[in-house]
């Protein structure tokens, strides 16, 4: 058996080869072609869409006074960030790191810069329902300018810029392929976006300088956005919570459902999107490894985090224990753990499981799931309380706090209430879900969504030799 | 780019070997000098065993001191075998090859080195056995097992045997080498530990899914190890800045940071000693900055996390003491020299592939990094205790004694003495490693340029 299981680790991953000439065919035209398929899956995500965008007015005519109405909608901010803003991050990395079986992923990750721009939009409004860092416990302390809804405000700006400005950078050579092949307005729109590429070596030079430091940038703003967001959205709103492991929780969850969310759409690009010969076998097995990884680090930030507290005893740390994890969304925060840690490692730890397609996918198609939880149950239940509540906590000044700094018991109002969600409150989430659907189908036709130049430069740079009788494969390293 | 320099087999064996096999003068002069500072700190120790802890500067409320923040600093220091060999191992990082071998036999000796202390600060080290073993059942005197202080050695005993056993697995094709070459006494060892190893198929099989096993198995306890280290401090609410749950992997992230840069400190050292420079080449610096960079910047983001957090509660204890570390004398200027040394002044500097690949300019670099956290490892143990209590009547400083100062000295000396020394009786760069990193080796002609490959190891 271990011969067997070593035969096999040692085996080639062929890598399925097109000419040139085909790669362009392909790809072009699938980006270019727009089937029936493709429309009655757009049209129903749209609908969804403006479903939730019924939903954003209904609750926005009651305004943004009682935070509690607004839990729902901040999950799904938080969830569309930590899902699809992350999934950057991978193709982002792995081209730091110079690996080459980002090459089929890389403009999947990428295009989800166009969902970053949706959430921006869903963001902007959750800047009316936090309050104001003054007379509270803030991260922000008695900073001047603009804090916290200034600054937060402009951090996701510059987050979702920089993701655009990622996501054309790195199609600029396809854009121009595209500009060539194509008239029509499309094909004006990709000249005029490909800025006169003609793929001189300054050119070449000038663009992988210019990925390095847009995507190190969008790494920057990723961990800062994380940070804040989780800070003044979430921990800030509770009463003594005080958990400095929670932002790189949070970064540490982009980090799981960014590359989750990639593989999902991977499986998808490749099954439903006909691109079979671009995204071969190694991609998966290769993410299916950061994502083990990552599953295995989640628990243990939060195993840091919680014992802290648990062991520590102190009461306001028993209550946000009990607030997020044993109280009113234990279920949430129950399935999260399932979800997010067991379930998927127990899928990803065969390795057998992990080179196929299906395995990895089922496995971060659950973490998805599990992320929602989580985010459920953290905004949910920050949203819990008042103004009033935060202020009277810091100045130690009313019966609430006695009760929340000094001791546990059934009646402390916010930490053992469920907010349940109402008809608004589904019609959000609906068409929160449904966003990165409708964003990623369009932005499939934008722009190519396997990366042209770095596919082929993946043939040049790469060969089979055979050693002893089996055949390998060798990878050129000219950086 | 790779600089790749072909030396035949028969080369990388006489070479690699040079240090078991030869015997320069400046090796017994530098052993005998380690020696004779080792002696000196086990004459301070046995002088504070016989008058007891009052010859240490610990006093109250100060009671943990310069052997607790030594303690925590090799346990940090020991991280670098499993990060470089494990990880690496598991990433298929090329350059891996020639560094995986010393990290680990510094792991092991920094281990030793840390286990030895918490005995130290005991003051008559065999009271330990109180703690450890339940031996007087009458009294009712038990191990609190539900105290951090007791999965300490559990943890770094099991992390100390994983790294043996690591060690010991990746060392037998180079056993069966170094049997086949000597003769008498020497070859019956070598013959022994070599566990008659033939490099038949299976054998290397056998050999590659242990290594494989265990870098996957001993990451876990990689990870444990500072974890419950962390806390030891993390868990106590009565001390301002301990009592955070980002100490865990502030503490593990800080662990690698400087223990990587241990391992460049101890590669320059072989390169310049062993004259091998034909295998650790400025290539290998390289990787090893630029996993420094992002290990770097990731332990400052969990300490930029520590000290703000520490703030943001706006409790007075954590307030007093933010502002006497960065306003009070001398404790402002340790801690400056804490972040210039551990972060703005060495990862700037790595940014400059002129100075990844400048082997001096790493060597003294990596150097910053271990005295920046030592000193972070201070900072965090003791101006925490001395501002403990509200009362500023009963608050204190601490001032280490000559005893800490030699057994701290005492305990690099003796990591150094023991790392030279194996390298007298085993190699530091596994020769098979060398070997197989030669036959992954090719080169591939595109346009008219031939650009180094590699062939991938899956």
């Amino acid at each position: 058996m271990a011969n067997a299981e070593h035969e096999e680790l040692h085996s080639l991953v062929e890598i399925p080869r097109r000419t040139p000439q085909q790669v362009n065919e392909d790809v072009l035209s699938q980006t270019y072609a727009a089937g029936p398929r493709f429309k009655k899956a757009t049209f129903i995500f749209g609908v969804l869409v403006v479903v939730g965008v019924i939903g954003f007015i209904i609750k926005a005519m009651d305004g943004f006074d009682d935070r509690k109405d607004w839990g729902y909608y901040a999950a799904i901010f938080a969830f569309l960030y930590t899902t699809c803003q992350s999934a950057l991050l991978v193709s982002i990395t792995m081209r730091l790191a110079r690996t080459h079986w980002r090459r089929p992923l890389a403009r999947v990750s990428e295009l989800f810069a166009i969902v970053g721009v949706f959430n921006l939009i869903i963001f902007l409004p959750l800047l009316w329902t936090i309050p104001e860092a003054e007379g509270r416990q803030s991260i922000w302390f008695e900073w001047p300018w603009g804090a916290p809804r200034l600054l937060d405000a402009l951090a996701m700006i510059f987050l979702t810029i920089n993701g655009l400005a990622l996501l054309w950078a790195s199609s600029i050579p396809d854009l121009a392929l595209y500009g060539r092949k194509y008239g029509g307005f499309r094909g004006a729109m990709a000249r005029l976006l490909s800025t006169g590429w003609k793929g001189t070596p300054r050119q070449w030079n000038i663009l992988k300088a210019g990925q390095i430091a847009l995507g190190t940038f969008y790494w920057i703003f990723l961990i800062g956005v994380v940070f804040i967001i989780s800070s003044d959205f979430s921990m800030s709103l509770v009463p003594g919570w005080l958990d400095a492991i929670f932002p790189a929780f949070q970064a540490l969850t982009c980090l799981q459902a960014g590359v989750a969310t990639t593989m999902v759409a991977l499986y998808l690009v490749r099954r439903i999107g006909g691109h079979e010969n671009y995204i071969y076998m190694e991609a998966f097995w290769a993410l299916s490894k950061l994502l083990i990884a990552f599953t295995m680090l989640w628990i243990y930030f939060w195993f840091a985090g919680f014992i802290t507290f648990w062991y520590g005893r102190k009461p306001v740390e028993e209550n946000v224990l009990q607030l997020i994890m044993i109280g009113p969304y234990r279920v949430a925060f129950y399935l999260a753990v399932f979800l997010s840690f067991v379930v998927p490692f127990l899928i990803l730890m065969w390795n057998w499981v992990r080179r196929t397609p299906a395995g990895p996918t089922i496995a971060s198609a659950v973490i998805i799931c599990g992320v929602f939880f989580d985010k459920l149950r953290l905004y949910v239940g920050s949203y819990s309380f008042t103004n009033e509540e935060l202020e009277a906590a810091l100045h130690h000044e009313s019966e609430f706090v006695n009760m929340t700094f000094a001791a546990t018991g059934p009646n402390i109002p916010h930490f053992f209430q469920t907010n349940w969600p109402d008809f608004t409150d589904i019609m959000v989430i609906i068409g929160g879900l449904a966003v990165p659907f409708f964003a990623y189908l369009i932005a499939t036709k934008l722009l190519p969504v396997i990366s042209i130049w770095e596919t082929k430069e993946g043939y040049l740079l790469s060969s089979v030799k055979t050693i002893l009788k089996r055949r390998y494969l060798v990878l050129a390293k000219p950086e | 780019m790779q600089e790749r320099v072909p030396v035949p087999d028969s080369e990388i064996n006489r070479e690699l070997l040079s240090g078991v096999e030869t015997h320069p003068k400046w090796f017994f002069l530098t052993v005998a000098i380690l020696a004779l500072i080792v002696a000196t700190a086990g004459g301070a120790l046995g002088w504070m065993i016989n008058q007891g802890l009052g010859v240490t500067g610990l006093n109250r409320p100060v009671m943990w001191g310069f052997f607790i923040a030594n303690f925590v600093f090799w346990v940090g220091i020991s991280h670098a075998g499993v990060m470089i060999s494990s990880i690496l191992r598991l990433s298929q990082a090329e350059w891996r090859r020639p560094v995986t071998r010393a990290a680990e036999v510094l792991t092991i000796f920094s281990l030793m080195t840390a286990a030895l202390f918490p005995l130290m600060h005991a003051g008559r080290p065999w009271r330990i056995a109180y703690w450890i073993f339940p031996y007087d059942f009458a009294r009712g005197i038990w191990p609190n097992v539900r105290s951090p202080l007791v999965w300490d050695p559990a943890a770094i005993f099991t992390y100390l045997t994983g790294a043996t056993l690591f060690v010991f697995i990746a060392l037998i094709p180079d056993l069966a080498v170094m049997r086949d070459r000597s003769t008498g006494v020497r070859k019956q060892i070598y013959g022994f530990l070599s566990l008659g190893f033939r490099g038949t198929p299976r054998q290397w099989r056998l050999q590659a899914i242990a290594g494989i096993l265990l870098s996957a198995l001993i990451l876990p306890v990689f990870v444990s190890v500072h974890s419950i280290v962390s806390w030891d401090f993390g868990m106590a609410i009565s001390v301002a800045s301990w009592h955070t749950t980002v100490m865990a992997p502030y503490f593990v992230i800080g662990a690698v940071h400087s223990g990587v840069s241990a391992v460049v400190t101890m590669m320059a050292l072989l390169r310049w000693v062993f004259k091998w420079d034909n295998y650790i080449r400025p290539e290998h610096f390289d990787g090893l900055a630029r996993l420094l960079v992002v290990v770097g910047t990731a332990w400052f983001y969990f300490f930029i996390l520590e000290f703000l957090f520490g703030l943001y509660s706006q409790e007075s204890s954590e307030v007093t003491l933010r502002n006497m570390l960065l306003y009070e004398w001398p404790w402002n200027f340790m801690f400056i020299v804490f972040l210039l040394t551990s972060y703005f002044i060495p990862i700037p500097m790595w940014l400059f592939r002129g100075v990844r690949r400048n082997i001096l300019l790493m060597f003294l670099t990596s150097i910053l990094v271990n005295v920046g956290m030592w000193l972070e490892r201070f900072l965090i143990i003791i101006p925490g205790l001395m501002r403990k209590q509200e009362f500023t009547f009963v608050w204190a400083n601490y001032r280490p004694s000559v005893v800490e100062i030699l057994l701290v000295v005492g305990s690099f000396a003796f990591v150094a003495m023991m790392v030279l020394l194996f390298s007298k009786v085993f190699p530091l760069i596994p020769l098979f490693d060398q070997k197989e990193g030669k036959v992954l080796e090719a080169t591939t002609k595109i346009g008219r340029r031939d650009v180094p490959s590699i062939v991938r190891e899956e």
